[in-house]
């Protein structure tokens, strides 16, 4: 009984290594993710004179609260055509609780993934 | 490929790399406030003494585990932050001497535990969702 109490700090450690590991991994996936829809924006953009003017101004001037409503409601529209998968991770990135993150996260989508 | 084509395709790969540069030192760089700053003791008291006890892993694993439980957003982190909280709130308790002694000899392991956890989970909120650091930024609109 006594070693198996001794074997409980290393089997926590284990349990964060896994954790730590499967995180890592998710957030590499939500890297390419997040490169994909930027290819799937830019297609977009070449049919969409919207999304090809807000395009243009994130790429010489900072986007203001509203063109990012904006620019998330075009992602929506352009989000089906990734994977489940993908699609979860950006929505992670999309909706996460800091203001600051979400514009920038949108910006980079537009401008370079 | 054209002279233009390849200058554009180096262009974008040198923003992509320091965008991502950018990214990966803010991460090192909160790494090194919220997990390097609050385990200077350890080395302060291993400078000192040339040993480390393990009742300072604990008191920082407790401090660092309860600290990050108030961020965590995925309730697997929180429920494994509390974990940590528990075991080594009970193993700072445990006597060495007792028959359960050489459980407090983990210290070390369990400090490690608590650091991966926040490592990785910053890794995918400064990394990939670009969130700003110190946190308290969030809000602003800047």
């Amino acid at each position: 009984m006594g070693s198996l109490f001794s074997q409980i700090p290393l089997a926590v450690l284990s349990i964060a290594t896994i954790a730590s590991a499967y995180r890592l991994w998710e957030s590499l996936l939500g890297l390419r993710a997040k490169s994909r829809l930027h290819h799937e924006i830019i297609a977009r953009a070449k049919i969409d004179d919207v999304l090809r003017d807000i395009i243009e101004r994130a790429n010489h001037a900072e986007l203001t609260a509203l063109e990012v409503e904006m620019v998330r409601e075009e992602i929506e529209k352009v989000l089906s055509n990734l994977s489940e998968k993908d699609q979860k991770l950006v929505e992670e990135g999309l909706s996460q609780p800091s203001r600051v993150g979400t514009k920038k996260y949108v910006t980079e989508l537009l401008t370079a993934a | 490929m054209g002279w233009s084509e390849f200058r554009t395709k180096v262009t974008h790969l040198w923003i992509l790399m320091r965008k991502a540069w950018d990214r990966l030192f803010k991460w090192l760089f909160s790494l090194l406030l919220v997990v390097g700053l609050p385990s200077v003791p350890i080395a302060l008291e291993y400078v000192r003494t040339g040993h480390v006890q393990q009742d300072t892993y604990f008191v920082i694993s407790i401090i660092l585990s309860g600290t990050y439980l108030c961020g965590a957003e995925v309730y697997f982190y929180k429920f494994v932050y509390i974990l940590l909280l528990i075991i080594n709130g009970l193993l700072d308790v445990v006597p060495q001497s007792s028959s359960t002694g050489e459980l407090t000899h983990h210290g070390g392991a369990l400090l490690i535990a608590v650091a991966l956890l926040h490592g990785t989970e910053r890794f995918g909120w400064h990394v990939v969702q670009d969130r700003p650091f110190p946190d308290s930024l969030r809000n602003n609109n800047g």
